[in-house]
């Protein structure tokens, strides 16, 4: 490897098609605006659809306490939750992890957040109703709140997580899966998992489920910003589950191109959190491979979709 | 690919509907198209002027439609500056308001052509009936600097005449008389102010018209000077000046010159009732100005059937200059949408919202760069600022950004006002283009540096002001515009080129960045 190779400001074009990267103008359309039709983006758009469809066909999601979609069901928020000391509050139609509340004890009236904030219920009763009245929806109109179950995190996240979840992505092409990434939250990206925020993307091995090499902010790193763990080779749990449950979902979604995001659940495993009909670009970098090259003709794969709902993956 | 290969069918089908409307149109259209007998002249307006006095507006007479004279079309050039149509209260003249930016010591220059048919069989019309208000008559009958209604010369021409004629109507024709037979002309010792033409009895041209109107006002009969072309072969084509006299609730013209009293004959074109000066202020060193007019060559003949008089729809350089002002930058708006495309899709460089840069682009047209970029960088940021308190209400969408627009309208009128107050008036479409702008951007750019930082909210901010000032130096392309108003079917073109940008499926250039660690990794496991 020669000193141009090593300090390079730009790549041709002709370099990244050999690589078979995939740019954005070509994910959108031959893959996005072809596979995914556009009448059914709301079962990704609003989670509380994703949810009903991934129930309907038996994939794990937290469970669901309460879908609040009237002012006048705020109140009856100590119904819904019951006994239970731990929640999530999150907007149906929400992005980039805004508006999540998650309440991780419960001392009496006091509700405490996973940060330690104590909350009265009148405050949550608040947080509600902004939610409701559409201040973390997408294109500003009415939502609706989720009350649901909060993940268990899986003991590995726990030691990798730097003030958050980190979750799995896979990026599913016509029922099968393409490539993956697992997200690492980290101190720049303020607990959330967008890699475009700062959080760190670590590819993972479509086949094994093991960690490669990882990236942060478009570049190449080997560790972990925050925590300095080294980040490849890791296996993730129950991998064979994860794919299984990304593929299935494409199907259940009928949509041909999709990201799906999948936390790891202490006992109940890989649970899917939320689907994305343009997933980003980013995990190439993560991956330090091309998408391209992955998403083949959809004609040759036809025979490896039965090994794909059958829990196998693309073998090379 | 099905969509590929539809896509290359319309953008074929569009270059080629393009090429054959333009030809089409040189072929068979010409820009003065009359439809009856009768001479076409072409008007020329040439002004320069040094914007040395800020704030200073140079006004201009324009023609009207009469009944024997109608205008084919109007074309007008403009370099950076603002131009207002208006008319007169008083005399409903159509005029424009020329207003260079103000930049001291440089020369401006703005030039307004107009094609004008005669109908030489055209009806004298009887001017219409009109009511003078009290101030209006007295305005009429005031003393100038050059028609001395109370220097005794004038007075007592005037008592010689009325002894003659005491009757308004007689003495009327008694005046006229008077100034086009009695006075002497000679245009080298003629005197050019009413006082000198009625002592020494010798007049200019324009000292007999000054002469009439001084001894109509004397006589309290209502006069005004017109200023116009004689639009007639074998005559000087410099602008000339008539008398119209107030008798009988109506305007009499009367031109004691060229010696027609009642009527005109139709090759008369007023172009500015109440003054001499077509250009105001002329004769200043800093404002000068050409004026004339020219026979344009006959038109061919059986041009002038009514098919092409309705084909002239399709002919936008015939509309009133103010519209094809405003056509024109309209008309380039595609071109800037293209623009910002290229950037967005094949660039890959960010803005906020996809017509944002054209619009504001636009909105800095008229206004002087620096200024315009100060005002729009001071509201950005005290929106900005704003907008992080009104964070900690916690409103919903709709009524925080009312709140957001309602602050970028007050410091918006603020600063018209501080820029009025320093001598530096913005032009009306300065002002009121970028307000919903202004709200989204403020908008947009709080809520990414609340979700990305600051970093990538300025990097998207400057991504706007690129594209926006590509988009401005396409609509100040005075040619482009000229262009695109008289070939209106060379936004097929556009609409070409932009589908085939929306089917542009290669990286981004900046693409070639994001993914330049990709190109030099091996492939893990081979």
């Amino acid at each position: 490897m020669g000193w141009a190779d090593r300090i390079r400001f730009w790549a041709w074009p002709g370099e990244l098609r050999q690589r078979g990267v995939l740019g954005i103008n070509e994910r959108n359309l031959r893959f996005v605006s072809r596979l995914n039709r556009r009448s059914l983006y709301d079962r990704v758009d609003d989670k509380s659809v994703t949810k009903a469809i991934c129930e309907a066909h038996r994939i794990p999601v937290p469970q669901t306490y309460a879908v609040i979609s009237r002012f006048g069901d705020i109140r009856k928020l100590g119904q819904f939750v019951g006994n239970r000391r731990q929640f999530v509050i999150k907007p149906a139609c929400g992005a980039a992890g805004r508006g999540v509340l998650v309440i991780a004890d419960s001392e009496g009236q006091q509700f405490v957040t996973s940060d330690g904030r104590k909350m009265s219920p009148a405050e949550v009763r608040y947080h509600l109703s902004t939610i409701l009245s559409g201040l973390y929806s997408l294109g500003g109109g009415a939502d609706k709140a989720i009350v649901e179950e909060r993940i268990q995190r899986h003991p590995l996240m726990r030691e990798l997580a730097v003030g958050g979840t980190p979750d799995v992505r896979i990026v599913v092409h016509q029922g099968i899966p393409a490539m993956a990434m697992l997200r690492l939250p980290t101190r720049q990206s303020v607990g959330r998992a967008n890699l475009h925020q700062g959080a760190v993307g670590v590819g993972v091995d479509i086949r094994s489920g093991r960690t490669t090499r990882a990236s942060h902010l478009n570049r190449s790193v080997d560790c972990h910003p925050d925590t300095g763990a080294i980040l490849a080779g890791l296996e993730i749990p129950r991998w064979a589950d994860a794919l299984l449950i990304a593929a299935n979902l494409s199907r259940a979604l009928e949509l041909g191109y999709i990201g799906v995001d999948i936390v790891l659940d202490a006992e109940r495993g890989p649970i899917v959190l939320e689907a994305n009909a343009r997933p980003g670009l980013a995990i190439q970098i993560a991956n330090a491979s091309g998408l391209l090259s992955q998403l083949q003709d959809p004609m040759a794969t036809l025979p490896l979709r039965a090994r794909a709902c059958a829990g196998l993956t693309r073998s090379p | 690919m099905a969509e590929q290969k539809k896509t290359a069918w319309i953008v074929g089908l569009l270059i080629l509907l393009g090429i054959g409307a333009v030809a089409a149109r040189l072929r068979w259209m010409h820009p003065a198209r009359p439809n009856g007998d009768g001479a076409v002249w072409r008007i020329h307006y040439e002004i320069r002027f040094l914007s040395s006095q800020p704030g200073e507006r140079v006004r201009i007479a324009l023609p009207d439609n009469t009944p024997s004279c109608r205008i084919l079309r109007e074309s007008f050039s403009r370099t950076g500056i603002a131009m207002e149509a208006a008319r007169t209260v008083r005399t409903q003249g159509r005029g424009l308001a020329v207003q260079g930016p103000a930049v001291p010591g440089k020369e401006f220059s703005f030039s307004v052509e107009f094609d004008v048919q005669i109908d030489p069989t055209a009806e004298p019309a009887t001017p219409p009936k009109q009511k003078l208000t009290r101030l209006d008559r007295q305005h009429y009958l005031r003393s100038e600097r050059r028609v001395q209604t109370n220097s005794p010369a004038v007075r007592k021409a005037q008592a010689a005449l009325a002894g003659r004629q005491p009757k308004p109507e007689g003495l009327l024709r008694t005046i006229y008389h008077h100034c086009c037979a009695v006075l002497e002309g000679d245009d080298a010792a003629g005197r050019s102010d009413a006082e000198g033409a009625l002592r020494d009895g010798m007049a200019t041209a324009l000292g007999r018209t000054r002469a009439m109107i001084a001894l109509c006002r004397v006589s309290g009969i209502p006069a005004r000077p017109v200023a116009g072309f004689v639009l007639k072969e074998g005559r000087a084509h410099e602008p000339v000046a008539w008398v119209e006299a107030y008798h009988d609730s109506r305007w009499i013209p009367y031109d004691p010159e060229r010696g027609y009293a009642g009527h005109l004959p139709p090759y008369f074109l007023p172009v500015r009732r109440d003054g001499v000066e077509i250009v105001r202020p002329a004769g200043q060193d800093h404002v000068s100005a050409g004026v004339w007019a020219d026979q344009m060559a006959p038109l061919p003949a059986g041009s002038q059937t009514a098919r092409h008089a309705a084909a002239r729809v399709l002919d936008l350089s015939r509309l009133p200059v103010g519209m094809q002002q405003t056509l024109a930058v309209l008309l380039l708006l595609p071109a800037g949408a293209l623009i910002t495309a290229v950037f967005r899709n094949v660039v890959g460089i960010q803005t906020f919202g996809t017509f944002s840069p054209a619009l504001i682009a636009l909105s800095f047209l008229y206004s002087d760069l620096r200024t315009g970029l100060a005002v729009f960088v001071l509201v950005l940021a005290i929106g900005l600022g704003l907008r992080g308190l009104l964070e900690k209400l916690k409103l919903l969408m709709v009524p925080r950004l009312s709140v957001l627009l309602t602050a970028v309208v007050l410091c918006l009128a603020a600063a018209v006002s501080v820029l009025d107050y320093v001598g530096l008036t913005p032009s009306v479409q300065a002002v009121v283009l970028p307000l919903v702008i202004m709200t989204m951007m403020i908008e947009r750019f709080f809520i990414r540096r609340e979700e990305d930082g600051l970093g990538s909210a300025l990097k998207l901010f400057a991504g706007t002001m690129l594209v926006a000032a590509c988009c401005l130096a396409l609509l100040r392309w005075e040619q482009l515009g000229r262009i695109a108003l008289h070939f209106p079917e060379c936004e097929l073109f556009l609409a070409a080129a932009l589908l085939l940008v929306g089917r542009y499926s290669g990286y981004r250039l900046a693409e070639l960045i994001r993914f330049r660690d990709l190109a030099r990794t091996p492939t893990p496991g081979g």
